[in-house]
C-alpha cells in the first residue's frame, strides 16, 4: 500500500524530469561564452560581438532573479487579492480591482518605471514595482475566472458535505480553479520575464542592458545577444509551466 | 426522527413552502413527491439548513436543527443530489472518505470504512478507488454519490432526484439495489422525486407536495386507493391501478398448479405488475410461479389480478 503510493507520486512528478535537465542544459549553453562570440561575429563581422562587461551566464541569471522575485510578488499580492474579491466579503471591491489591475496593464511599462523612479530609486527595485503592476492582470483575472468556473453542484456538494466556508475554499474551489490559475501565472510569468528587458533604463541589471548597450551605440550583435538569450528563457519557462499544470492537476488527465 | 413544524419559506413575495407539518419516523423511506416547483427540493433542504425558514422549525431526533453549526449538522447527515457532485479532483477512495475525514477519524480507520462502502454499493474498490470522476460512467458516479453519503454511517439520509439523471434501466437497477441496502441499514430517509413510479416503488410513505403545501401524506397503498383531494387524483391519474399492483407482492395471490404448467412463469419475488406485464405480453389467462431454482411451485391466474387491482 505504501509502496503504491510512493510509486504513484514518483510517476506524478516524471514529467518534471525533462524540464530541470533542459535548464541545466540552457545554462550550460549561457556558460559557452565562445560559441556565442564566434556564433555573433560570424553573423555581425564588422561589429564588436559579445558585451564583455559581464558575462552572459551573470546577465541571464540576474533577470531570473529579477523575474523570479517580481513573479514571487504577483503572487503574493494578486492570489490572495484575488480570492478575497471572489468571496463575499470582498465581493464590493471586485469591480475596482479588476479595474485596476487592467490599468495596471494598459499602463506603459516604461511609463511606469519612469514615474516610480522617484519613489524607490535607481535599480533593480523600480524594475520590480513596475513588472509587478504589469503582471498582476493575468493573474487575478484567472483566478477570478478559475473559481467562478467551479461547478455549482460541487460547490453544494461540498457544503452538504459539512465543508464549513473556509474548508471548502482550500479543498474544493481552489483545486479545482488550480488549472486555470496556473495558466494565468504562466502567461503572467512569461510577460515579466520579457518585460524584464527594460530593467536597465532605470540602473536595473538582467539580460536587457547587453540591448540597451547595443542600442545606444548601434551594435546589433549586442542586441542579438540580450534578445536570442531572453527568448530561449522565455520557450523554456512556458514549457515548463505548460509540464508542471500536468503534474499539480493529475486529475484532468485521461488515463487508459 | 425529522419532524416538520409549520415551516414557511419566502423568496421575495413567492412562498416556496407554506406551512409544511410533517413527521418522517426514524427508519423509514419518505418521499417527497410532486411537480416541480412545488417546493419538495427546498423542504429536504431544510433539514441540512442549505435552506432556513422564514418561519417554523426543523427537529432532527428531537432536536432543533438551529442547535448545531451548519457544517456540524451536515456531516451528520448523509447527502446525495442528482447531479452528484463528486469533486473531480478528488479520487473515487478521497471522494467517499470526505466526510470521515472531516470528522477527524483517523486514517486507516477512514480508508477501510470507505473501501467497505464501495464494495457495500457494488464497486471493487482494487477497481476503482483511484480512479478520478471523470472516467466514471453516470451510474458508477452515482453509486459512489451514495458511498460517500453513507460513509460516516449517518443516521439520516437526504436524496434529492438522486437517480434522475441516470438512463431508465441503471435507474431501475439503482432502485433496487436501493431497496436492498435499506432492508440491512435501516437509514431514515427523505427521497424527492417528481416520478410516481419511483415513489411508489420505494416509499414506506409518500408526501405529495403541490405549491409548498402537503396534499396527501400516506402509504403508497392508500395514497393510490384513497386519494384525498382532486389534485392527488389528477396527479396519480389513470396508471394508479397499474402502480398499486407494483406494491403487493405475488406469494399471497398463488394458486395451486392443477395439472399443466402455464408456458410463462416469473420468480416468486416478484410484484403482482410483473405477472401482469407478463400476461399480457403472452396473452395469457395465467402465469407460473417459480422459486430460486426455478420449479413451478404454483400459478397465478389474471382473474386474481384484476380482483386485487379493484379492490377497494
Amino acid at each position: 500500500m505504501l509502496e503504491a503510493r510512493s510509486l504513484k507520486r514518483s510517476a506524478a512528478i516524471a514529467p518534471l524530469v525533462a524540464p530541470v535537465v533542459a535548464w541545466g542544459l540552457l545554462m550550460g549553453l549561457f556558460a559557452y561564452q565562445d560559441l556565442w562570440k564566434r556564433t555573433l561575429a560570424a553573423l555581425f563581422p564588422n561589429q564588436t560581438p559579445l558585451f564583455e562587461r559581464q558575462t552572459l551566464l551573470n546577465l541571464a541569471l540576474e533577470h531570473l532573479a529579477i523575474t523570479a522575485t517580481a513573479g514571487l510578488f504577483v503572487l503574493l499580492v494578486g492570489l490572495p487579492l484575488a480570492i478575497w474579491v471572489a468571496r463575499p466579503s470582498g465581493a464590493a471591491f471586485r469591480p475596482l480591482v479588476e479595474n485596476l489591475v487592467a490599468v495596471g496593464q494598459t499602463f506603459p511599462p516604461v511609463a511606469v518605471l519612469s514615474l516610480a523612479l522617484p519613489f524607490v530609486g535607481f535599480g533593480s527595485n523600480g524594475a520590480i514595482l513596475a513588472l509587478l503592476l504589469y503582471g498582476l492582470l493575468p493573474v487575478v483575472r484567472n483566478t477570478l475566472e478559475g473559481l467562478a468556473a467551479v461547478p455549482p453542484d460541487v460547490l453544494e456538494a461540498a457544503s452538504g458535505m459539512g465543508y464549513s466556508p473556509l474548508q471548502r475554499l482550500w479543498r474544493v474551489e481552489i483545486p479545482l480553479a488550480l488549472p486555470v490559475i496556473l495558466s494565468g501565472i504562466r502567461t503572467s510569468a512569461v510577460l515579466i520575464l520579457a518585460t524584464a528587458t527594460l530593467a536597465p533604463l532605470i540602473g536595473g541589471g538582467g539580460l536587457g542592458v547587453p540591448i540597451v548597450a547595443g542600442l545606444a551605440v548601434n551594435n546589433q550583435a549586442f542586441v542579438s545577444e540580450g534578445a536570442i538569450a531572453v527568448a530561449l528563457l522565455a520557450v523554456l519557462l512556458d514549457w515548463t509551466f505548460a509540464r508542471l499544470e500536468a503534474v499539480l492537476t493529475p486529475w484532468r488527465a485521461i488515463r487508459a | 426522527m425529522i419532524r416538520f413544524e409549520n415551516v414557511v419559506k419566502r423568496y421575495g413575495d413567492f412562498e416556496a413552502l407554506r406551512g409544511v407539518s410533517l413527521e418522517v419516523a426514524q427508519g423509514q423511506v419518505v418521499v417527497l413527491l410532486g411537480p416541480s416547483g412545488c417546493g419538495k427540493t427546498t423542504l429536504l433542504r431544510t433539514v441540512n439548513r442549505l435552506v432556513e425558514p422564514s418561519e417554523g422549525t426543523v427537529y432532527l431526533g428531537g432536536e432543533d436543527v438551529r442547535r448545531l453549526k451548519p457544517e456540524e449538522l451536515r456531516r451528520g447527515i448523509g447527502y446525495v443530489i442528482q447531479s452528484i457532485g463528486l469533486f473531480p479532483h478528488m479520487s473515487v477512495l478521497e471522494n467517499v472518505l470526505v466526510v470521515p475525514r472531516l470528522l477527524g477519524w483517523e486514517r486507516s480507520r477512514r480508508e477501510a470504512r470507505a473501501r467497505e462502502m464501495l464494495r457495500l454499493v457494488g464497486l471493487e474498490p482494487a477497481v476503482f478507488a483511484s480512479r478520478y470522476p471523470r472516467e466514471l460512467s453516470g451510474g458508477q458516479a452515482q453509486r459512489v454519490g451514495l458511498a460517500r453519503a453513507l460513509a460516516a454511517d449517518p443516521a439520516v439520509l437526504l436524496m434529492d432526484e438522486p437517480f434522475g439523471a441516470v438512463d431508465p434501466p441503471t435507474r431501475e437497477r439503482l432502485q433496487d439495489e436501493f431497496l436492498r441496502l435499506q432492508a440491512d441499514l435501516k437509514k431514515t430517509v427523505l427521497f424527492v422525486t417528481h416520478d410516481l413510479e419511483e415513489a411508489v416503488k420505494l416509499a414506506d410513505r409518500i408526501c405529495l407536495m403541490n405549491h409548498g403545501k402537503v396534499e396527501q401524506y400516506d402509504e403508497p397503498e392508500t395514497l393510490l386507493r384513497d386519494p384525498k383531494t382532486p389534485f392527488v387524483r389528477e396527479f396519480i391519474g389513470p396508471s394508479r391501478t397499474l402502480l398499486r399492483l407494483s406494491r403487493i407482492p405475488l406469494k399471497g395471490l398463488i394458486e395451486p398448479l392443477n395439472g399443466k404448467v402455464p408456458a410463462a412463469s416469473v420468480p416468486l419475488s416478484a410484484m403482482a405488475r410483473e405477472a401482469f406485464s407478463v400476461l399480457l405480453a403472452q396473452g395469457a389467462r395465467s402465469v407460473a410461479v417459480t422459486d430460486e431454482q426455478g420449479r413451478a411451485v404454483g400459478q397465478v391466474r389474471l382473474e386474481t389480478l384484476l380482483r386485487v387491482a379493484s379492490e377497494d
